[in-house]
């Protein structure tokens, strides 16, 4: 018996709406690789039905906060902690609350102005926030800071983790990430969102066509196996060479699975139109630039630019996927039928199978074996099973999807989820809270996966108010949340802290291309512009002697010369906001350069021996791969080298430190660190050493500051 | 493929015999074969010079002088040993052959740097895992031998951190990086800019703000991170500091390394394995010759042949040798033509690579590569990364079988399933 709900998915840009079925079975019946306590859970949900999708906003809050949603939290929070018969912690004070909110929801600490227009401690007596009650000002801070654009760079820093990255990581990905982040602050449904990296097909030069690039990770296999276990919890990866051995996952379903984006032994005869830079003979190019005695070998890199780049990006992917895949040499299920080397067409591990239709074999074709002739589009045209798989993958009604996400967001929140490990669902997997775990999937569900407005109702509630749990705090079973759990804060928040320390704009600053900006433009979006896809065989002939005569004349390579006379440049200098562009005249701005932009706008991952890495940054080499482990390293470099080469006196903290007078200046220091003022014994320390060392010891008092631990925490 | 007993299969054999049954085997994990490990293992430290980009094997140490013009300018020289012929370019390294084993019969899988790179370090193929590299292992499984310098440390290295990071074993067990040898450790420096008085009120002043802290929020990572503090402090004021500071070297002794930063590179893990640590990787880059192979060779040859020469000399001369296992890899080698404008294409069917003192017999040469240069002649003395890998576990005594769970509680062992054969006979005891 299949309980089947209906559901309309409308999905932005060129998409036509698409209707879609999944089905669960009713309870009683086992659903493999589902959990039967989280099965029991979902079913509740499938009374959600049918909803209309409104016209996606641009981050603006149109509708008021969401009381009902708000209560509901915090009326099961309280009732977990009365069941087990523990009290909340009582209410931080509003200096925690406040550092709190900036360091969740941007994801770095406030500035001194920041802190005291907050705190109605402004040296002009005037504050933003003045006449408000503290709940006021709070809901009106987060308010605020959900719609800054340092909201996107620090959520990119979180969600950009779903994606590991090759060794050889290239340029696409930067205008990819550029693109996430436009996402994030623009707050298109987190579905939505992930459907459109699973499907966009088109030039990356394009509209959201550089989406694909979430698609490119050098290895299907693993590349598959982390957006199943991210965005479903299903560590399948196993089940590629044998049957699971903890899961129930057999060897033909990982297969079946696999299929949806395969077309294994159905030759496609959908191939795009051919661009004219496609039909160029590159080798021809490669032999003249070789005989040229007045080119040397760098002219070579200039070639690969066109052969292995250019030309690729703009040219759109195969538009259909077939839903067929092959099973392994070494197939060897113990549950499942199968031969090695037998053809498999897709099949969802769960829920109703969705109406794919495969391209049939002609009379006297074996279905098991390799086609020789190419299918016709027609064949399946209209049954993309990439497109179901997405539609599967990122429906409302599965199980998983939701789940995974509110138990992100609620971990992220709160500091340990409501189950564990967050990363993946096991049989066994139960939430500590089953019932704040429905209330908060039916949160994400009623906001239409849009994070603003979830993160709005969990930033709202009464728990978030609360001090922190000091203690370490590890999953139970029947755990309740008196409070969120004290943490370090992440490499990039540290970084960031940094940042705005040395200078208080840095958010206004991100590293997103923009096309009007020809010294930072990127050589292939440069030569997009240009219109070199139209190139012909002579035209790019010469375009490439030209360059690697001129370079030589010049003294330097083709590359070099391209970035530097032609424009192409791939150097990336910060591009202010607009607010600062309008302001620029009456703001200080000493001491902006690239490489002290937000963690968010710099490269992703950093290298290696960057502080990122060493503060824990995801290396990009697994999920979850960012730790927040002590090092001596880290040690290091706060003791000798963040103070001396960060901080200036004429930007920044130690400017404003000099602006302000007397204690205030040691106050201002704590302000600007801490979020907080010095306690008696503190300040009184502190004027002990000004009074020894004079104004040098501002440095001294910054040092200890971004030294100490309350620096690095989250609390 | 190993034959992976399934879960299933499990229940239903533990059914049948109805014993109580350990958490592991419960799960039908494989059993872990017993790994082959010395009595005596002699090395206690490594030092893995790894040559980045595809070290030509016809240039180096497997000349093809009957291939004719392929050579181009690289001529033969003989070396101690009857019957063995380097290239040009490493004469010292000829003169000194009875102090290491060349392995000629290196041979992998892939051409492809990124993967070569990872396989070579890790042992694995890159995948959904994040696999310690060498140094990693090391760092995880045995004990430190000086408290106050780093256990590993990885120097000029690529920005990918393929020798430092410490895999999935996390930041704890990654190498201390230095990025150029002749500045030292990063950041160890710079105190100096502060008079002792005003560090010495810097302490005071932090002491106090982590004291207040921790008194209100005694939470294990504050713990942490004061432990890693107290430690740190230790090691800017211990005399061990000046292992990482070059210049304290003679001007005679860097001159033997040679002015290049591979030369400094490898005289500064000389300085950190007589300090006691543990592990130090040497990186040096730019072996990708497609192009104009015999100007490079020109230049950087030398460089490697004085470098790698001068640090076998000292450490033979010193005895470390003995207890330090020097080792010279790369990610494959190069294609028996010239390809491109005058150079050498990959070519991962035979190349070369060393291995010094740690026990390992010296004078030897171990495995031929085919006639042709592009392939191993004796199948049966192929050596892959896996088994390379394992033989410097073997040396060093790990038990290169023991599985260790990464963050989603996958088992890994050093050896990838078990793939490697760490090659016995090339050490002077059993």
């Amino acid at each position: 018996m299949v309980n089947v709900v209906e559901i309309q998915l409308v999905h932005i840009g060129r998409r036509s709406p698409v209707t879609h079925g999944i089905g669960v079975p009713a309870v009683g019946c086992r659903v493999k690789g589902l959990g039967l306590s989280i099965l029991v859970l979902l079913l509740v949900f499938l009374g959600v039905g049918i909803s209309t999708r409104a016209a996606p906003v641009s981050g603006g809050f149109e509708s008021p906060l969401d009381f009902k949603q708000v209560e509901r939290i915090d009326l099961l929070v309280g009732k977990r902690l009365g069941e087990i018969t523990v009290k909340p912690n009582p209410a931080a004070s509003p200096e925690v609350l406040l550092r709190r909110m900036y360091l969740q929801i941007i994801g770095r600490n406030p500035t001194v102005r920041e802190f005291e227009d907050f705190m109605e401690m402004s040296p002009s007596g005037k504050s933003t926030f003045s006449g408000l009650t503290l709940v006021e000002k709070k809901r009106k801070l987060i308010d605020q800071l959900l719609q800054s654009r340092e909201y996107g760079m620090h959520e990119f820093n979180f969600w950009s983790e779903m994606k590991n990255e090759p060794d050889n990581q290239n340029m696409k990905l930067f205008y990819f990430w550029a693109w996430f982040k436009k996402q994030l602050n623009d707050d298109l449904p987190f579905d939505q969102l992930v459907f459109k990296m699973l499907t966009e097909t088109g030039n990356i030069f394009e509209g959201d066509g550089v989406a694909r690039e979430f698609r490119q990770n050098g290895n299907f296999a693993n590349w598959f196996a982390d957006v199943m276990l991210y965005f479903h919890g299903a560590h399948i990866t196993c089940a590629q060479c044998h049957d699971h051995p903890f899961d129930s996952y057999n060897q033909r379903q990982y297969y079946e699975m696999t299929a949806f984006l395969r077309n294994e032994g159905h030759p496609m005869d959908n191939l795009p139109e051919t661009l004219p830079i496609n039909k160029v003979d590159i080798g021809k190019i490669r032999k003249r630039v070789a005989g040229d005695k007045e080119l040397d070998g760098r002219t070579g890199a200039l070639i690969n630019r066109f052969a292995f780049w250019f030309s690729k990006w703009a040219q759109p992917e195969k538009t259909q996927k077939a839903g067929v895949d092959r099973l392994p040499d070494y197939f060897q299920s113990e549950e499942a039928k199968g031969d090695p080397g037998q053809l498999v067409r897709a099949k969802v591990l769960y829920g109703k199978q969705p109406d794919l239709r495969f391209p049939e074999p002609e009379e006297g074709e074996d279905p098991g074996k390799e086609q020789k002739r190419k299918v016709p589009p027609e064949e399946w045209s209209g049954n993309d099973s990439r497109i179901a798989f997405a539609q599967w993958l990122t429906a409302r009604d599965n199980p998983r999807f939701t789940l995974m996400l509110a138990n992100r967001l609620w971990k992220k929140t709160v500091g340990i989820g409501l189950f564990e490990p967050a990363n993946k669902i096991k049989e066994k997997t139960k939430p500590s809270d089953p019932e704040l775990m429905q209330a908060l999937i039916g949160l994400v569900h009623q906001k239409d996966f849009r994070l603003k407005e979830v993160y709005r109702v969990i930033y709202n509630t009464t728990l978030f108010e609360r001090e922190s749990s000091m203690e370490s705090v590890s999953f139970s079973p029947g755990m309740g949340f008196p409070g969120p759990v004290s943490r370090r804060v992440s490499a990039e928040q540290m970084w960031d802290n940094l940042m705005v320390l040395r200078n208080e704009y840095v958010g206004e600053f991100d590293g997103e291309p923009r096309p009007d900006h020809p010294s930072r433009l990127h050589p292939y979006k440069a030569y997009y512009e240009k219109g070199y896809l139209n190139f012909d065989q002579e035209q790019l002939t010469e375009y490439v002697l030209k360059v690697g005569r001129e370079s030589r004349k010049a003294g330097m390579s083709a590359l070099e010369y391209e970035n530097k006379h032609l424009g192409h440049g791939g150097t990336r200098g910060a591009v202010p906001s607009p607010f600062i562009q309008a302001n620029r005249d009456s703001l200080n701005l000493n001491g902006i350069e690239y490489k002290f932009l937000r963690a968010s706008e710099l490269r992703v991952p950093a290298r290696i021996d960057h502080f990122l890495a060493h503060f824990g940054q995801s290396s990009r080499k697994e999920l979850f791969g960012s730790v927040r482990e002590a090092s001596s390293t880290q040690a290091l470099i706060m003791i000798n080298w963040a103070e001396k080469n960060l901080f200036h006196e004429k930007g920044g903290i130690l400017q404003v430190v000099d602006q302000r007078e007397g204690d205030e200046k040691i106050r201002t220091l704590f302000k600007g660190t801490l979020a907080r003022l010095p306690s008696e014994k503190e300040l009184l320390a502190m004027k002990g050493l000004v009074a020894k060392s004079g104004r040098v010891a501002y440095r001294d008092i910054l040092w200890a500051l971004v030294n100490c631990n309350e620096f690095r925490s989250q609390m | 493929m190993i034959n992976y007993t399934s879960r299933r299969t499990f229940l239903k054999q533990g059914a049948g015999m109805g014993l109580g049954l350990s958490a592991a085997s419960a799960f039908g994990e494989p059993e872990s074969p017993e790994a082959l490990l010395l009595k005596h293992p002699k090395a206690k430290k490594l030092i893995y010079l790894f040559v980045d980009g595809g070290l030509s094997q016809i240039d180096s140490f497997d000349p093809k002088p009957k291939m004719g013009d392929v050579m181009m300018d690289t001529r033969v020289i003989n070396t101690k040993l009857d019957g063995v012929q380097y290239g040009h370019y490493f004469p010292q390294l000829a003169e000194h052959i009875d102090k290491y084993c060349l392995i000629r019969s290196m041979s992998t899988g892939t051409a492809s740097h990124g993967t070569g790179v990872y396989v070579t370090h890790r042992n694995y193929r890159p995948g959904t895992a994040n696999h310690p590299p060498i140094g990693a292992w090391i760092s995880r499984m045995l004990p430190t031998l000086n408290e106050n310098l780093p256990k590993t440390v990885a120097i000029h290295e690529r920005s990918q951190g393929l020798g430092s990071s410490g895999g999935f074993f996390g930041a704890k067990y990654a190498a201390t990086t230095i990025p150029v040898a002749a500045n030292g450790l990063p950041a160890g420096r710079q105190l100096a800019d502060v008079s002792d008085d005003r560090a010495s009120d810097r302490l005071k002043a932090l002491k106090m703000l982590n004291e207040e802290f921790y008194r209100a929020n005694q939470s294990n990572f504050i713990r942490d991170h004061i432990d890693v503090l107290d430690n740190t402090l230790s090691l800017l004021r211990s005399p061990d500091f000046s292992a990482f500071d070059i210049s304290l070297e003679s001007d005679k002794t860097r001159e033997r390394y040679g002015d290049s930063k591979l030369g400094r590179g490898l005289l500064l893990a000389r300085r950190l394995v007589e300090n006691d640590v543990r592990f130090v990787e040497v990186t040096t880059s730019g072996w990708d010759h497609h192009d104009n192979i015999m100007d490079e060779m020109k230049k950087m040859g030398p460089m490697l042949d004085r470098a790698l020469s001068a640090l076998i000399i000292d450490l033979n001369a010193s005895g470390l040798l003995d207890e330090t296992l020097v080792v010279l890899t790369t990610e494959f080698g190069r294609q028996n033509h010239v390809s491109g404008k005058a150079g050498r294409d990959h070519g991962p069917g035979g190349y070369c690579q060393i291995l010094a003192g740690g026990g390992i017999r010296p004078g030897m040469v171990y495995g031929k590569t085919a006639e042709d240069a592009q392939g191993v002649k004796d199948k049966k003395a192929k050596v892959s990364p896996e088994d390379f890998f394992v033989t410097m576990a073997y040396a060093m005594g790990l038990d290169y079988n023991r599985k260790y769970l990464n963050v989603d509680k996958r088992e890994f062992a050093m050896n990838n399933e078990g793939k490697g054969k760490p090659l016995t006979s090339i050490f002077t005891t059993a």
